[in-house]
C-alpha cells in the first residue's frame, strides 16, 4: 500500500453547533485502501466528523477533499458524483421503513443505473448473501432484528460497489458473534476489493481487530490527540489520555487543568 | 457462428459449438456500466437458439463487480428453467478472488426466493373481518380503561399531572386560537352572506341574527372546532405516542411502573376536555361577529339591532348544548388519537398510518356523535 496516496484529505475542519465547539481545526488524511478508525469517547464528535466528511452537514470552516475536489464547496453535480463512490452504514441501518429489505438494497442501483429489474434482483440476492441475509428479501425492516437491520444497511451501502465505505458504530448493539462477523466482513472487503474503510467506533476489541490506523479525537480539546496503530497508541502514546482509553482505565483530568478550564 | 460486440468498454464474442452449447468470451470491463448491454446481447442470442448451457470465458476480463456477477446469476437463472446451466471458466486470479468473496459457487445454486403469497379476495376479506372484530375488542377494553382512569383522576385529584395538563392546554388550546378565530369568522360571514339574499326577499332582514346565532352556537361552532382539533391535536397525539411506542418509550414507562394510561393519555384527555368547550365558545363569538359584520354591510342591520335581536333569539340552552357536544367531541378526539398512537406498529410508516387513522376516525366519530345528539335532543324535547 502506497502510504502517500490520499483518497480523502480533511483540512482545518472546524465544526460548531451554536456556541458549542465540536471539532477544532482538525486535519488528517485517509489513504487509499486502508482501514482507518476514528475513535474517541462518547460525545467527542466522532459521528459529527463522519457526517461532515460525507458532506451531509456544512462545517463552519475547512475542506474535505476527495481526489482533489472539495466536497463542501462543490456544486450539486460534482457532489453527487463523489457521493456515488461512497457507501455509508448508519448506526441503526437506516433502512427505509416503507420498502422491503430487497427494495432497500436495490434502491441505489435502480435509481442510478438503467439495469433491468431481473438483474437488480440478482445483485440484491448477492449482496444479501454477503451479509448473511440470503432469502430475506421480502421482509420489511420492522420485521428485522437490530443486527439484521445493520447488516441490511451494509448490503445497501455496498450495492454500488463503493470505493469508500463509512461505518458509524458498526458493532454497537450487536452480539459478540455478529459483531465479529461484521469485523471479518470489513477486513475481507478491504482485503479483496481494496475498499477504503472509515470506521467510527469506540469498541476496543473491534479496533484491535480491524484498525490499520487510528485517529483519536478528544472531547475536551476537540482536537486529534493521537494517531497511529492501536498497539502503538496503547503502549507508546505521549498523551496519557490516549493510553487510558486503550487500556480501559478511568481518566480524570489533573486538578490544575480542570481549574484552568473552569476559568476559561 | 460468431458475434462480436461493438461497445468499446468491453469485448464480447459468442460462439455456438453445437445446438445446446454456447461459448461466450468476455473481455475488459464487466461492471455496473456495461452489464445491461452485455446481458441484452447474450439474452438476445439465447432467444433464437436452443442453447441451454453457456460457458463464459473470463480470461480477458479486467474488472468485474457485483453487477457483473448479478448478470451471470440472472442468465444462469434463465438457463436453469430449461434444465441448463452457466459455467464461469478461466477467471484470472483477481477475478477468482472476487468470485470467492461473493461465494459464487453457493450463489448459483441458491434457490430464487418466491415473493410472499397474498391470499385471494375471500381470504383477505375474512382476515379483514377478523381484524375488525379483534380491533373492536381492543377498543372496548381501551374505553373501559380510560373510563376507569377518569374516575381515578376524580378520586386522586392531586396525583394528576396538572403541569403537563397546563402545557397541553396551551398546545391544544391557546395555540389554536388564531386558526379557530379565522375559520369561525369566515364561516359566520359565509352563512350570513348566503342567507342575506333569501331573507331580503321576505323583508326578514333582522332574522339574520337568529339564523347566525342559532346556527353557530348549536352546530357550526362545536363542529368546526372539533374538526380542527381532530386535524390539529388528535393527529399530534397519535404521532407523538406512536413514535414513543415504536421507540420502546411506552414499554420503558411500563417497566418503571408508570402507566402510560395515567402518565400520557389522561393528561391529554383532560387537556382537550378543558380546551374544547372554551374554544367552542370562542368560535361561537367569532362566528356571530362575522355574521354581524356581513349583516351590517349587506342587510343594513346595525350592530345594535343585531345584538338586540340576538338576545331574544338564542337562549342559554343553545349555547350550553353546543358546549356539551364539544366536550364529548373533545373526549372522542383525544381518546381516538391516543388509541391510534399506542397501537402503532411498523416503524415510520406505521406512525403515518396511525396519524391518518386518528384524523379519519376522529372526524367520523364527531359526525356520528353529532347526529346522535340531534336525535337525542329532539326526543328529549329540548332540541
Amino acid at each position: 500500500m502506497d502510504k502517500k496516496d490520499s483518497i480523502i484529505e480533511v483540512k482545518n475542519l472546524t465544526v460548531r453547533f451554536g456556541d458549542n465547539l465540536v471539532l477544532d481545526d482538525i486535519s488528517f488524511n485517509v489513504y487509499r485502501g486502508e482501514i482507518l478508525v476514528i475513535l474517541g469517547g462518547s460525545g467527542s464528535g466522532k459521528s459529527t466528523l463522519m457526517k461532515h466528511m460525507i458532506g451531509l452537514i456544512p462545517p463552519e470552516s475547512g475542506e474535505v477533499i476527495y481526489d482533489g475536489v472539495d466536497i463542501i464547496s462543490a456544486d450539486d453535480r460534482t457532489r453527487v458524483n463523489i457521493m456515488r463512490k461512497l457507501g455509508v452504514l448508519f448506526q441503526s441501518g437506516a433502512l427505509l421503513g416503507s420498502m422491503t429489505l430487497g427494495e432497500n438494497v436495490g434502491l441505489p442501483i435502480s435509481e442510478s443505473t438503467k439495469i433491468s429489474h431481473e438483474t437488480i434482483e440478482e445483485i440484491v440476492a448477492l449482496k444479501l448473501a454477503q451479509v448473511d441475509l440470503a432469502g430475506k428479501q421480502h421482509l420489511m425492516p420492522a420485521e428485522l432484528s437490530g443486527g439484521m437491520k445493520k447488516r441490511g444497511g451494509l448490503a445497501r451501502a455496498m450495492a454500488l460497489d463503493p470505493i469508500i465505505l463509512f461505518f458509524d458504530e458498526p458493532s454497537a448493539g450487536l452480539d459478540p458473534i455478529t459483531s465479529t462477523e461484521l469485523d471479518d466482513l470489513i477486513i475481507g472487503l478491504n482485503d479483496q476489493l481494496g475498499t477504503t474503510m472509515i470506521v467510527v467506533t469506540h469498541e476496543l476489541q473491534s479496533i484491535y481487530k480491524i484498525a490499520q490506523r487510528c485517529i483519536m479525537i478528544d472531547r475536551d480539546t476537540h482536537k486529534i490527540i493521537g494517531e497511529g496503530k492501536p498497539e502503538e497508541m496503547r503502549d507508546q502514546s505521549a498523551n496519557p489520555k490516549v493510553r487510558a482509553f486503550f487500556n480501559r482505565e478511568r481518566w480524570e483530568e489533573p486538578n490544575e487543568k480542570q481549574a484552568q478550564e473552569g476559568q476559561e | 457462428m460468431t458475434t462480436v460486440s461493438p461497445n468499446p468498454e468491453y469485448t464480447l464474442t459468442i460462439e455456438h459449438p453445437d445446438d445446446t452449447n454456447m461459448r461466450v468470451r468476455l473481455g475488459d470491463t464487466v461492471t455496473l456500466s456495461t452489464v445491461e448491454s452485455i446481458s441484452h446481447e447474450i439474452l438476445h442470442e439465447l432467444k433464437h437458439k436452443e442453447t441451454i448451457n453457456i460457458q463464459v470465458d473470463l480470461s480477458e476480463v479486467e474488472t468485474l463487480d457485483s453487477a457483473g456477477v448479478g448478470m451471470f446469476l440472472r442468465i444462469g437463472r434463465e438457463l436453469q428453467e430449461h434444465g441448463g446451466q452457466i459455467v464461469l471458466e478461466n477467471p484470472p486470479a483477481h477475478i477468482q478472488k472476487f468470485l470467492d468473496l461473493v461465494d459464487w459457487d453457493r450463489l448459483i445454486v441458491l434457490e430464487k426466493v418466491p415473493p410472499p403469497r397474498h391470499g385471494n379476495f375471500f381470504e383477505s376479506l375474512g382476515e379483514e373481518a377478523f381484524d375488525i372484530v379483534h380491533d373492536f375488542g381492543k377498543l372496548n377494553i381501551y374505553i373501559g380503561r380510560i373510563t376507569i382512569a377518569m374516575v381515578w383522576s376524580l378520586q386522586h385529584l392531586l396525583k394528576v399531572r396538572w403541569l403537563e395538563v397546563v402545557t397541553l392546554v396551551q398546545r391544544t388550546g391557546s395555540n389554536a386560537l388564531p386558526i379557530v378565530a379565522l375559520l369561525a369568522t369566515l364561516i359566520g360571514m359565509v352563512t350570513a352572506f348566503s342567507s342575506a339574499v333569501q331573507l331580503r326577499q321576505f323583508g326578514a332582514n333582522i332574522f339574520i341574527a337568529n339564523l347566525v346565532g342559532v346556527g353557530m352556537t348549536r352546530e357550526m361552532g362545536p363542529l368546526i372546532t372539533a374538526i380542527l382539533m381532530a386535524g390539529r391535536s388528535g393527529s399530534a397525539f397519535a404521532a407523538e405516542l406512536g413514535t414513543m411506542k415504536i421507540s420502546d418509550e411506552l414499554d420503558a414507562l411500563t417497566v418503571m411502573n408508570i402507566q402510560p394510561l395515567h402518565y400520557l393519555i389522561l393528561p391529554r384527555l383532560l387537556a382537550v376536555m378543558i380546551t374544547m368547550p372554551l374554544l367552542t365558545l370562542f368560535a361561537d363569538i367569532c362566528g356571530i361577529f362575522g355574521g354581524m359584520v356581513i349583516s351590517a354591510i349587506s342587510l343594513d342591520v346595525t350592530f345594535r339591532a343585531f345584538l338586540n335581536q340576538l338576545q331574544g333569539a338564542i337562549g342559554l340552552w343553545d349555547v350550553f348544548s353546543g358546549v356539551l357536544k364539544s366536550l364529548v367531541f373533545g373526549l372522542l378526539i383525544a381518546a381516538v388519537g391516543c388509541y391510534r398512537g399506542i397501537h402503532t406498529s411498523g416503524g415510520a410508516i406505521g406512525v403515518g398510518r396511525s396519524t391518518t387513522a386518528s384524523v379519519v376516525s376522529g372526524i367520523f366519530l364527531i359526525v356520528i356523535a353529532d347526529s346522535t345528539f340531534v336525535i337525542l335532543f329532539h326526543y328529549l324535547g329540548v332540541g
